[in-house]
């Protein structure tokens, strides 16, 4: 039996190869985007859900006044907790970040990543399974260090790595301890190293993670009422005292609270911007994601569903033989579904196909490494598959074996109106996401290529910067470099500043102007940096070498410095105070000699801050924030210039670092990555969206132009043109489009203004986009429907006259 | 008004070959009621398919109303179908999603006709027709009798020069039946030409000539008298 049921299907099959193509590909299309969600969303879940402790172990964070989460806590937090909170059981404190150096390693030194510092306790805390060595003695003295199997094999070779000694940050270590990391944690260092001596600090300084063991049943609840008595008695008593405020306004104004993030939930549910050294997943994403995947296969299936359905009218025939030669329903139903889930092992087993395709690209693009060899989640997903393929395999059955048997051999199909609404409301919702997608491309587009090609104030062309990775000698080894790498013909000039284009800033204080003080960046330079840069000086002059105060008192302000003081219309000469100073200048009475013109440096997701711009030589620490040098090098012989700049640098200034040169405009590209990404991810959804949605209504117009086709050769035969039929079949599907296209303008407007208010430096919203996506929907529909219905209108007039 | 000489019709399959009409030659003048009939497969609804420019024939002359039309292209039957000829099937094929008023107009939309005088006339078509009180009524809420009497309604409308109906009764009772052919008898009366294809004898003598086919060809015709085969009755 199972025999001619696959005889009938294939050769149905051929008859209909592109009804069972559309099938195909739009659940194939499902299943690989719910798969690849489920497997972003598996790794992102896999987080510290190995760690033993998931359940007791809880980081502080902390809630400022002004709103923000600062992921870190003070020092000085773990040890009162554990002396006043008799639930905390154990503390641990860490820093927040990796650190990287040269190991020195049998007289070698090795450029070493992932290192980080901690107390003594980290593997109560972090259980690797330790393959050498113990958990309890690195505990035992803090030059103890415990490193990763991979890196001990690295140092070591086959050798034993314990008892050996490496050294880095002008320190020794005895290695007591080698581990391996089984899943994923909050942290995954290769080397754990400890504090000289337990932290010290104060209840205002927040610059270490802190982790806290709570006794077993105790709630994060209790904890967070204990810690607010904490807190009120160390922190804000004595504050409120010492500014003679109540401690009620102390509170208002600069209370902190803190509170407890389940280890197991920070990755994905921090309410901190930081989520470790791992990062932070984003669970928004995978949220919005998840929703569009399932909405995907929801859609698939009806799609699936309708063109069945469609398709299932065609063989009414076969059904009425079948049942009058005495087949049982139960037998039509189990046949119908095998066919169709057939298909769908198809689609499942090419999803899988497509997914192991496109995996490296995503693991790429999302900075992942996942496999689909999961056995867990294949095996779910395939339970999905089942379910997903029965479901769509019964509804077109039952339709199907309901066929009255008489009645079709007379040649009698009813037409059902049945859920001809819930399909178009479908059809309208696909409509709608395939036009929000659309939409959103194109303001997405808008905004990253207003981004790319906005003035910034500056030029980074052919500017490459080079990194410091030691501490010493910064300074006179940029003076060195720079005196000599211009020798080089390809080299135009070097310079250097303390405000790393594209970063973040390294210092800001108080500069103030009479009685007018504003937060403002400090970006000390040399003095070619702004004409190397290409940045205007709008008034008066840049800073010079050959005047000497310009290295003392002089300071340049930029225009938003200028005007925020209120010295915009005739800043020059003023004298201003920084908030900061050293024996070598205390920093008062400060002379504006220039006022830069504006230009961006942090990305267009930020304000141009308020800055002034000092010489390096203005105040000694100041050299201290020289990190980076920037080169300006000629377009010809890249290549070989920059050889040429690494091995002047490898033998001169930092042996047995990494060299990374990275040209400027790539740096500040960074700043607006993120939106890139969100660029790419739309464009891709928005393909994938519309792709199924033009199978859907594919499946649509098939299913109903088919059950007009009667209705086509009345029309016809009675003298209706061509044109005259087209139109009656497009316009349903022209109505739902426009429906469609007016409630698209206000959801699309308000999550768009939505997202673009992530920028400083904007678009307004355009107006075309809501132009042009009715536009292509329509021209969609005219192209897939007016295809369907022209066939429509070159019917066998004959044959639907004469049969209902 | 019709004159067809030597009409082929041939139906192929892949492998079968069907002479569906074999060198029929007919002639109808205008103001007759033609019958058609024959048994299952002899040709007759192939012959009222040509003659009603549904469809063409492989080879043969026809003549309507002065005009060849056997190598007429589609579009060509198809504006020449819209003014001239009106049709009545076996099973309506009424649109159900439009009301009596609206399936009687549809002919007269697709001739141009102005909204007006639309109007006016399928008010008057259906008054004639005795069906005017439903004309706001959906298909499927009218007898088999009261369908079939709006798609004579419709046949009729643009005053075409040829009626085509094709088994009109089939699909009544005896008494709708009866009162279909008495309506085509009236329109015969009043001077339409009428061509039917039926199995009913019954039915076919209510016309003035029938025309008997097999195996494509026309076997035997006769004139019938009226008056006489309503006394029968």
């Amino acid at each position: 039996m199972i025999q001619t049921w696959f005889k009938i299907f294939f050769r149905n099959s051929k008859k209909n190869w592109l009804n069972i193509l559309v099938n195909i590909l739009g659940l194939t299309l499902g299943f690989a985007g719910l798969l690849i969600v489920l497997l972003y969303l598996n790794d992102e879940q896999s987080y510290n859900k190995t760690n033993p402790n998931k359940e007791d172990v809880y980081r502080v964070v902390h809630k400022m006044a002004s709103g923000d989460i600062w992921s870190t806590s003070t020092n000085i937090e773990g040890p009162t907790y554990k002396e006043e909170i008799p639930e905390v059981e154990s503390f641990y404190l860490c820093n927040s970040w990796y650190s990287d150096g040269l190991i020195k390693v049998k007289g070698k030194d090795i450029f070493t990543q992932g290192i980080l510092q901690g107390e003594p306790n980290f593997f109560d805390f972090f259980p690797f399974d330790v393959v050498e060595g113990s958990a309890e003695s690195f505990k035992k003295t803090r030059n103890n260090i415990a490193i990763s199997e991979k890196l001990a094999k690295q140092f070591f070779g086959k050798e034993s790595a314990i008892g050996k000694t490496i050294n880095f940050y002008k320190r020794d270590f005895i290695i007591t301890t080698v581990y391996k990391i089984e899943g994923k944690h909050y942290v995954m260092p290769k080397v754990v190293f400890q504090y000289k001596k337990q932290p010290e600090g104060h209840w205002g300084n927040f610059s270490n993670n802190l982790f806290v063991k709570l006794s077993k049943g105790t709630e994060a609840k209790t904890f967070n009422e204990k810690v607010k008595d904490v807190w009120h008695k160390h922190s804000v008593l004595p504050s409120a005292k010492n500014m003679s405020i109540t401690p009620e306004e102390f509170t208002q104004k600069y209370g902190t609270t803190a509170y407890l993030e389940k280890i197991g939930d920070i990755r994905l549910h921090t309410k901190s911007n930081d989520a470790g050294p791992e990062g932070k997943g984003n669970y928004q994403l995978i949220v919005i994601l998840i929703s569009l995947s399932i909405l995907l296969i929801i859609i698939s299936c009806v799609n699936f569903i309708n063109l069945s359905i469609a398709s299932a009218t065609q063989r009414a025939k076969e059904v009425g033989v079948k049942k009058t030669l005495g087949l049982s329903k139960a037998s039509l139903v189990r046949q119908y579904t095998l066919e169709i889930v057939t298909q769908s092992i198809v689609a499942f087993l090419l999803s899988l196909i497509l997914v192991e395709l496109v995996l490296p690209s995503f693991n790429d693009f999302m900075k992942k490494d996942i496999s689909i060899l999961q056995f867990g989640l294949l095996s779910q997903l395939t339970l999905v598959a089942i379910v997903v393929s029965v479901v769509i395999g019964s509804i077109p059955a039952f339709y199907l074996s309901r066929f009255k048997s008489v009645e079709v051999l007379k040649g009698n199909i009813s037409r059902s109106k049945q859920g001809i609404f819930a399909r178009n409301i479908m059809l309208g919702l696909q409509f709608l996401i395939s036009g929000f997608f659309l939409t959103g491309s194109i303001i997405i587009n808008k905004q990253v290529n207003y981004m790319m090609n906005k003035d910034l104030g500056f030029n980074g062309d052919q500017i490459v910067m080079i990194s410091f990775n030691k501490f010493d000698n910064r300074y006179k080894n940029y003076l060195l470099a720079k005196q000599e790498l211009v020798k080089h013909p390809n080299i135009e000039a070097v310079t250097s500043n303390s405000f790393i284009i594209g970063g973040g800033s390294a210092s800001s204080t108080n500069f103030s102007y009479k009685d007018v003080s504003i937060q403002s960046n400090s970006n000390a330079l040399d003095h070619n940096y702004l004409d190397v840069m290409n940045v205007d000086i709008v008034a008066g002059r840049g800073l010079q070498d050959d005047i000497a105060s310009d290295t003392i008192k002089n300071v340049l302000i930029n225009e938003t410095l200028a005007s925020a003081l209120g010295i915009a219309d005739n800043p020059i000469g003023k004298k201003v105070d920084a908030g900061f100073g050293g024996p070598d200048n205390d920093g008062k009475n400060l002379q504006v000699v220039g006022v830069v013109k504006d230009h961006h440096t942090r990305g267009l997701v930020n304000k141009i801050p308020p800055t002034f711009y000092m010489h390096w030589n203005s105040f000694d620490w100041m050299r201290g924030n020289l990190w980076k040098i920037q080169v300006k090098i000629k377009p010809n012989n890249i290549q070989e210039t920059l050889e040429f700049i690494e091995d002047y640098w490898k033998q001169n200034v930092e042996q047995g670092y990494p060299f990374n040169p990275e040209f400027v405009d790539k740096r500040f590209a960074k700043t607006y990555k993120k939106y890139e990404k969100q660029q790419t991810i739309f464009f891709i959804l928005t393909s994938v969206v519309i792709l199924v949605s033009l199978l859907g209504l594919f499946a649509l117009a098939t299913l109903t132009i088919q059950q007009r086709l009667k209705e086509v050769a009345i029309r016809k035969t009675l003298g209706a043109s061509i044109k005259e039929i087209m139109y009656q079949l497009i316009k349903s599907f022209l109505k739902i489009t426009l429906i469609a296209s007016v409630i698209l303008i206000p959801v699309a407007y308000y999550f768009m203004q939505n997202w673009l208010e992530n920028f400083t430096y904007r678009i307004e919203m355009p107006l075309l986009p809501y132009i042009i996506t009715p536009i292509v929907l329509i021209v969609l529909v005219f192209i897939v429907v007016g295809i369907k219905a022209y066939y429509a209108t070159k019917v066998d007039l004959i044959k639907y006259l004469k049969f209902e | 008004m019709i004159k067809i000489n030597d009409l082929v019709k041939v139906y192929r399959t892949e492998e079968v070959e069907t002479t569906a009409l074999n060198k029929l030659s007919l002639e109808v003048k205008e103001g007759e009621f033609v019958s058609i009939m024959g048994a299952s497969g002899c040709g007759k609804s192939t012959l009222l398919n040509i003659i009603g420019l549904l469809d063409a024939p492989n080879s043969g002359s026809y003549d309507f109303d002065g005009i060849e039309v056997a190598n007429f292209n589609e579009k060509q039957r198809a504006s020449l179908r819209k003014a001239n000829i009106g049709f009545v099937f076996q099973n309506f094929n009424l649109i159900d999603e439009l009301t009596v008023f609206e399936n009687v107009e549809l002919p007269l939309i697709y001739n141009n006709v102005k909204s007006s005088e639309r109007k006016r006339r399928v008010n008057e078509i259906l008054e004639r027709i005795g069906i005017a009180h439903r004309a706001k009524h959906y298909p499927l809420q009218l007898s088999g009798g009261q369908q079939q009497r709006v798609a004579v309604a419709r046949a009729l409308v643009t005053n075409p020069k040829l009626i085509l109906a094709d088994e009109p009764t089939g699909n009544l009772d005896s008494k709708s039946g009866n009162d279909v052919m008495e309506l085509l008898t009236e329109l015969h009366a009043t001077g339409a030409t009428i061509i039917m294809v039926t199995h009913s004898s019954y039915d076919a003598k209510f016309s003035s000539r029938i025309i008997t086919l097999k195996d494509g060809e026309v076997v035997s015709e006769k004139q019938n008298e009226h008056k006489v085969d309503l006394l029968v009755q």
